[in-house]
């Protein structure tokens, strides 16, 4: 059983990692609702679930027009892309700087250095 | 200008090389500052920052010896700076827990400084947590380069039969003089 175990794995996560790249929209199709964008200010009443499957798509894939309208009123940053990964993406850093943090310790614990 | 001490081991480069390093090892951590500082300006940030902080450091290793870059920045100043840059970006962290708002809360909990629009001191948290990035960043590339710069002696503890570096104690690398 325990050589069959990581082939029956390795064939559930194969088949999954499949499916989900099958099903990927083309890439870089300008008519895409990421790059298309979604405007906000006609559908703010509107709820979710009175939007057709369409507009929910494109509500969900509008992040990017987001920043850019509304980061330097959210945060006060005249840069966008410090908002985003420093304010919208704040923990996502965090774990970044902990990473290199953990890399740092886990080189001196095996390498070891001098004191001076 | 930076002076190093007298060189104590045999590498040596030349006195352009060294000269030019001198002069231009401010400027880069100059820059470099500058791109933490701005971070929420200017493209760039915390990582770029402490990035261009530590080349410098590296630049002035490879110049000269790295003994001498070792008394510039000793590796216990390092390991302090990336132990302060992920300790002041948890604290700033926990201000807004502190202040009744969710964990790294910026606009809402308005943590100082909250300037005007396009000022230096305004982006509130931005400003502190590019700063401990940035700490943390510089800190950890020049002790990482160290490390590896060194790690060419554990041949020499092969060859002779002496214990690895990670097999020791800290006191008996601190009396081995021999490396």
């Amino acid at each position: 059983m325990k050589k069959f175990a990581p082939a029956i794995l390795f064939t559930i996560f194969a088949f999954s990692m499949i499916v989900v790249v099958l099903r990927f929209a083309p890439i870089g199709d300008p008519h895409l609702p990421g790059y298309a964008g979604f405007d906000h200010s006609e559908n703010t009443e509107k709820e979710i679930c009175e939007m057709t499957k369409k507009e929910v798509v494109q509500y969900a894939d509008s992040v990017a027009l987001h920043y850019n309208r509304h980061s330097p009123g959210d945060t006060g940053a005249l840069d966008i892309i410090t908002a985003i990964i420093f304010d919208y993406r704040a923990y996502d850093t965090l774990i970044e700087a902990t990473v290199l943090f953990t890399a740092m310790i886990g080189v001196l614990s095996i390498i070891g250095t001098k004191r001076n | 200008m930076i002076t190093p001490k007298k060189n104590k081991g045999k590498y040596k480069t030349s006195i352009i090389v060294q000269l030019v390093t001198r002069m231009m090892c401010p400027f880069i951590i100059m820059f470099g500052v500058f791109l933490i500082v701005h971070g929420h300006l200017t493209p760039g940030g915390g990582f770029q920052g402490g990035v261009a902080i530590g080349a410098s450091f590296i630049l002035f290793a490879l110049a000269f010896n790295r003994q001498d870059g070792r008394d510039a920045v000793p590796s216990f100043t390092l390991k302090c700076l990336a132990s302060i840059g992920v300790y002041l970006y948890i604290s700033i962290g926990l201000v807004g827990i502190f202040l009744g708002y969710h964990f790294l809360t910026n606009k809402a909990a308005a943590i100082a400084p909250t300037g005007m629009f396009g000022e230096l001191l305004s982006g509130g948290t931005l400003f502190w947590i590019n700063l401990g990035v940035g700490l943390t960043v510089a800190g950890i590339c020049t002790e990482v380069f160290y490390a590896f710069l060194e790690e060419e002696r554990s041949m020499y503890y092969l060859k002779n039969k002496k214990k690895l570096p990670y097999q020791r104690r800290w006191q008996d690398v601190d009396k081995d003089d021999s490396v």
